[in-house]
């Protein structure tokens, strides 16, 4: 009843409410992320964490290493971007895509999290780093307080989410690569390259992921241990329904929300609240809330 | 001609002999130490101090003719960052023939853990953790250099009330074997001085949480009347940061990790204005802390300054080649943890050493406020008599 009563005073709940959105904006990036890889290539990305991690070292040596303006950091960050993306591809995915043992490439995400966590340890060391925020300072109304930094993350957030929703509803690049995730034989019989297809998800993945890792950073320092955020994100993808992005979208909005007022109730059980809720959802839908039955599809 | 001849083979003899003692080591045989510190995953940089500050004693301690006459030589295990991983390491190091004591953990679960096995093979382990559930163990064969938690709860407490002037503090504090211990027994030790912290006011945050937001929002919306920070040196810095960020305006104190290198030097300007009990700063002003703060500015220079994990690995070193000394041995184990007992005001780096029942041996800590982005020491606050 205590954390009933706090959460529903108006400034805490309007707080808490801006803080929740902009972490599901985080987790629905790397769960849209999720999504496209499941789609493409029917492959789990146990590694989704770490990218977003890489994205936002790779922000900040831009930054601070190299020492780019703004203008320039970010165009050299998407190259960078594109370049991780097919690299991941190549090394985790290509050489396993026949094998034998069709969760060899779910086992291979896993060593590369690894890799890429230790590669980052040793490239830019064992503290954290310090990203300063897009925008300083905080909008206040009345004795609300809101970080701009958390505003323009739902913001960014937002427009990517609609920018991978246009590519994938609207444009002829979105639906060829969609043709090649669903039937990749046919799709290379009609001419279409499945490597560029495939390797196109994957820079849209890592993209997707290191824009999070870049919007979040300045909140929780660059560090190796940005990549625990993945859970979040799966738990986003199982409660909107397994391989529909507007599912995950919704459901990393969701578990956002849930975590941000659960922190009344209890602070030290909130993960667990939050993976209660996932049971509770699973239990009325087991589909998701946008997912589709398998009975029904049967 | 035979003169001549006479001469350079004196010559040559003499400069044989001249020579000998370059050509043999300094050392009469070696002793080995072990140490066990997260040297890769995701605290790194927590091992980056315990092998830094472990080798600089080895350094100092070589320097000055080794341990009896011997050279002391290291062994390093990596314990990464799970519990499983730790003990894994530290059963290796007590199972090297060789290493007659070592340091283990930084993290207090994990010297829990492995405190069985140090039972068993009967080997000294200098715990890097300061959980007050380590003592609780009864294990003859483990030590702890820092002051544990009851004792630096009550120190908490009293720089909240006495020093600050807290009335209704809330405490946040990470949920795990360090961050529960140390809040239960400030809030016990807070009771004891007539000010009961009421359940709402306890927030825990989980050991990997990096979203502090919504606990904070709480917080500034509640009545409390100062905040009491407990956590690792990497929460604590995003905590500091995240309070500036929202706006908090009651005064703050934190744990150790508030005081850090680790926090300062990460938050910045988000750190200042939080005051500390910290097992360590650099602006320490006895002659031991400030030749070793000196010394490691020196030896690691352009590396972040010396932190807590560092001189904890520092001293636990020393304590040892004290004990060897004491003992008069470098290879009879169990002497050697006998001799610990003997230990009396000992000048450390971070503290005045003493044998006490519990085990642990530190007698004091550093009242610190950190101002533009230092520690600046106020006081050093003894829980028993050096």
């Amino acid at each position: 009843m205590q954390g009933l009563n706090i959460l529903l005073q108006p400034n805490v709940f309007m707080q808490l409410t801006i803080n929740g959105v902009a972490m599901g904006m985080i987790y629905a990036l790397m769960a849209m992320g999720l999504i496209l890889l499941i789609r493409a290539i029917g492959v789990m990305n146990f590694a989704q964490g770490e990218l977003l991690m890489l994205g936002a070292f790779i922000t900040w040596g831009l930054t601070y290493q190299v020492k780019l303006p703004f203008v320039l950091m970010i165009p050299a960050a998407m190259l960078c971007f594109a370049f991780v993306g097919v690299v991941f591809m190549f090394v985790a995915y290509w050489p396993l895509r026949t094998a034998s043992y069709p969760t060899a490439t779910v086992i291979s995400t896993m060593g590369a999290a690894m890799v890429i966590r230790e590669i980052a340890t040793i490239t830019w060391g064992s503290l954290p780093l310090v990203s300063a925020p897009l925008v300083k300072g905080v909008v206040r109304v009345g004795s609300l307080r809101l970080q701009y930094q958390y505003l323009l993350t739902i913001a960014i957030g937002a427009v990517l989410i609609f920018l991978v929703f246009v590519l994938f509803e609207k444009l002829y690049a979105g639906r060829i690569m969609q043709a090649a995730a669903q039937d990749k034989y046919a799709a290379e019989l009609l001419g279409i390259p499945t490597v560029l297809t495939t390797a196109a998800t994957y820079i849209i993945v890592v993209t997707l992921a290191s824009v999070g890792g870049y919007m979040i950073a300045p909140v929780f320092l660059v560090n190796v241990t940005l990549g625990t955020l993945q859970l979040r994100a799966f738990a986003g993808v199982v409660t909107g329904g397994f391989g529909s992005v507007k599912g995950a979208i919704v459901g990393s909005l969701f578990i956002g929300l849930v975590e941000s007022y659960s922190s009344t109730f209890t602070t030290t059980y909130k993960d667990a609240v939050v993976f209660l809720v996932l049971i509770v959802v699973l239990l009325f839908r087991p589909q998701g809330l946008f997912g589709e039955r398998v009975a029904d599809k049967a | 001609m035979m003169r001549s001849t006479g001469i350079r083979l004196c010559l040559c003899i003499l400069a044989a002999l001249l020579a000998f003692p370059l050509a043999v080591s300094a050392f009469d045989g070696t002793v080995t130490f072990g140490a066990v510190a997260p040297m890769s995953g995701t605290n790194i940089m927590v091992g980056d101090f315990v092998r830094n500050g472990i080798l600089l004693a080895q350094k100092h301690i070589n320097e000055r003719g080794g341990i009896l006459g011997k050279e002391l030589k290291i062994v390093f295990e990596d314990e990464v960052d799970n519990l499983q991983a730790s003990v894994n390491a530290m059963t290796k190091i007590i199972n090297y023939p060789e290493v007659v004591a070592f340091f283990g953990s930084t993290y207090s679960a994990n010297c829990i853990a492995a405190s069985p096995v140090v039972l068993q093979k009967k080997i000294t382990m200098f715990a890097g953790g300061s959980s007050a559930n380590i003592p609780k163990e009864k294990n003859p064969y483990v030590w702890q250099v820092r002051m544990t938690d009851d004792q630096s709860g009550l120190l908490l407490a009293k720089a909240a009330t006495q020093v600050i002037g807290m009335k209704n503090p809330a405490v946040l504090y990470v949920a795990e074997s360090f961050g529960t211990g140390l809040m239960t027994q400030t809030v016990s030790a807070l009771k004891g001085l007539g000010i009961d912290v009421p359940e709402k006011n306890l927030y825990a945050h989980n050991p990997d949480e990096k979203q502090f937001s919504p606990i904070l929002t709480q917080i500034i919306n509640s009545d409390a009347d100062g905040l009491i920070g407990i956590s690792h040196q990497m929460p604590a810095a995003v905590i500091t940061m995240q309070a500036t960020a929202a706006g908090i305006d009651i005064p703050l104190l934190g744990s150790s990790s508030f005081a850090s290198v680790v926090c300062r030097e990460t938050a910045k300007e988000a750190s200042d204005g939080w005051m500390g009990v910290a097992d360590w700063t650099p602006d320490v002003t006895t002659p031991e802390g400030k030749a070793f703060s000196e010394a490691y500015r020196e030896e690691y220079k352009g590396k972040p300054d010396s932190d807590m994990p560092a001189v904890t690995a520092y001293d636990s070193l020393m304590l040892f080649a004290e004990a060897c000394k004491i003992a008069n041995t470098t290879t009879d184990r169990e002497a050697i943890n006998n001799a610990l007992y003997k230990i009396k005001a000992y000048k450390g780096a971070m503290s005045t050493y003493t044998y006490n029942d519990n085990h642990c041996f530190s007698t004091s800590q550093f009242l610190t406020i950190n101002e533009n982005q230092r520690a600046v020491l106020k006081e050093v606050v003894y829980t028993r008599e050096p």
